[in-house]
């Protein structure tokens, strides 16, 4: 159904947005990665982004995590990020905690098994099974997905600011 | 000169004798011949020096002999021992032989189990990989189905049958979950209403957010609650602009919006941002309604209505309005039109 007057094509969205095989590879690639998993490094934490002052942004943290030579993946278990908005701040603005996660460095796309939990100033986002890519800006929640945001009046900017 | 010659006689004398066995004869050794005292084993009857040659040779041949016996029984022993050597050798090169034999074998035995272990996990993990996929593709097909299963309803159920009243959250045609649980959330949701300052939750099945389009799509059973009113839809996407502001909001599929006193449903509704407004529309002969105050209040159905926000007026194309027995004389009619363009 195209959407009147608008110029958003959105069976065109639609129809892409059913192109789920780089989801579903991911999905397979998880299960071989844990199967193959040993002797995982514990209690992993390396910074992702940092400000120009050389403090750090974003930083990933990880109960156990491992890296396979054989291919791109890194495979991770109780994982969580954590963005701070200002240089030299300690104060978390936005985190993202997921049960089991794997990401391929080749393109940079992943998949979150189980559940996650992101939260961002007043809003959080929580589902089970997610899948995102950076290259194609996309995030994809496959079930139990709840949104939520404080004050007295619903404003959906709240969610993407 | 003359005893010489003597002596020469009595010496043939004697060897006449000897010759003769006369001597045999003598008083001394009756019946016993001289030959016979003459043996000549009898060391004691010969000659010094006779018998003193013939035990050397004798003593030496018997020594030779022994020697020879002896060196006969080391050779004999030593071929023993060495026959005993080598027969030991053989058999620690047989042992050694049968031993790394063994081993070969068992190791050929190992090589060929865990090749066939290898092999064996390289065909279960082939299986479950395909399990996988073929888990996947079906997970994803069931859930196209569904979702296209469920438009179909939709779009059969707005031909049907006309829309029902949203007094609260309109059924849930894509989901076929225990009711009793959803009669709970119902309840739930009517108690959050009155909690004033309380948070604003979204929830659906399924979310996209893809922020190159600028899309946030909730999809199935898809439910806002806020503080001032609630929304159910099938469908919710949300426009962003450049700086991810919102610029429209629209509701797909058996939309509700419900507040303490109004209650509308269609088919479609869209809000604009930047003419602050909201528009509802019908679909295929199900126009888009408007209730208010109740099952005995007034009731208002067009094609499409609008809503400009700023304003607080309405715009109803083919508008059908309902009212209570009575409405126009009491002079609540009015108030139904207060905000009407046409």
């Amino acid at each position: 159904m195209a959407l009147a007057g608008l110029s958003f094509n959105s069976e065109q969205w639609l129809s892409e947005r059913a192109d789920d095989s780089d989801m579903m590879r991911l999905r397979v690639a998880y299960r071989d990665c844990v199967a193959k998993v040993e002797s995982p490094a514990e209690n992993v934490v390396f910074p992702l982004e940092s400000f120009p002052d050389g403090s750090v942004k974003s930083r990933l943290s990880a109960a156990r995590a491992q890296m396979f030579s054989d291919s791109d993946y890194i495979w991770g278990e109780d994982i969580r990020v954590e963005q701070y908005r200002e240089a030299g701040s300690t104060n978390v603005w936005a985190s993202l905690n997921a049960e089991n996660c794997i990401v391929d460095r080749k393109t940079k796309s992943g998949w979150v098994e189980g559940s996650a939990t992101m939260v961002y100033g007043d809003s959080s986002v929580k589902g089970r099974g997610i899948y995102f890519s950076l290259p194609r800006e996309y995030i994809k929640i496959l079930s139990k997905c709840e949104i939520r945001t404080k004050g007295a009046k619903f404003d959906p900017r709240s969610l993407v600011k | 000169m003359k005893f010489r010659v003597c002596s020469s006689a009595i010496v043939l004398a004697v060897l006449a004798l000897l010759a003769t066995g006369g001597f045999a004869a003598s008083e001394n050794a009756p019946g016993v011949s001289i030959a016979d005292l003459m043996n000549p084993d009898d060391v004691m009857l010969r000659k010094p020096a006779q018998a003193s040659a013939e035990d050397a040779t004798e003593l030496a041949r018997k020594a030779a002999a022994e020697k020879a016996a002896a060196e006969a029984a080391a050779k004999a022993a030593a071929d023993a021992r060495r026959r005993a050597e080598e027969q030991a050798r053989k058999e620690a090169e047989q042992r050694e032989r049968l031993r790394k034999e063994a081993e070969a074998k068992a190791a050929a035995e190992a090589a060929a189990k865990a090749a066939a272990e290898a092999k064996r996990r390289e065909e279960e993990r082939a299986r479950k990989e395909a399990e996988e996929k073929a888990a996947a593709e079906a997970a994803a097909k069931a859930a196209e189905e569904a979702r296209q299963r469920a438009e179909e309803e939709a779009r059969q159920a707005a031909k049907t049958k006309k829309l029902a009243p949203p007094a609260g959250p309109q059924p849930d045609i894509l989901e076929t979950t225990d009711a009793k649980q959803k009669s709970d959330t119902g309840a739930k949701r009517k108690d959050k209403k009155r909690q004033p300052g309380r948070d604003a939750v979204i929830t659906a099945e399924r979310t996209d957010y893809d922020r190159k389009e600028g899309v946030i799509l909730f999809d199935r059973n898809v439910y806002v609650d806020d503080e001032q009113y609630q929304l159910h839809a099938d469908r919710l996407f949300l426009f962003l602009d450049g700086t991810n502001d919102l610029k429209r909001l629209v509701a797909l599929g058996n939309v509700a919006i419900t507040n303490e006193e109004k209650n509308a449903s269609c088919a479609r509704a869209v809000y604009v941002k930047q003419s602050s407004k909201i528009v509802m529309y019908g679909e295929d002969g199900n126009p888009a309604q408007l209730y208010q105050g109740g099952k005995k209040g007034s009731t208002v159905k067009g094609e499409r209505i609008t809503f400009w926000l700023n304003s607080e007026q309405v715009e109803i194309e083919k508008p059908v309005v309902t009212v209570p027995g009575g409405s126009f004389r009491s002079g609540d009619g009015k108030d139904l039109f207060k905000n009407m363009k046409k």
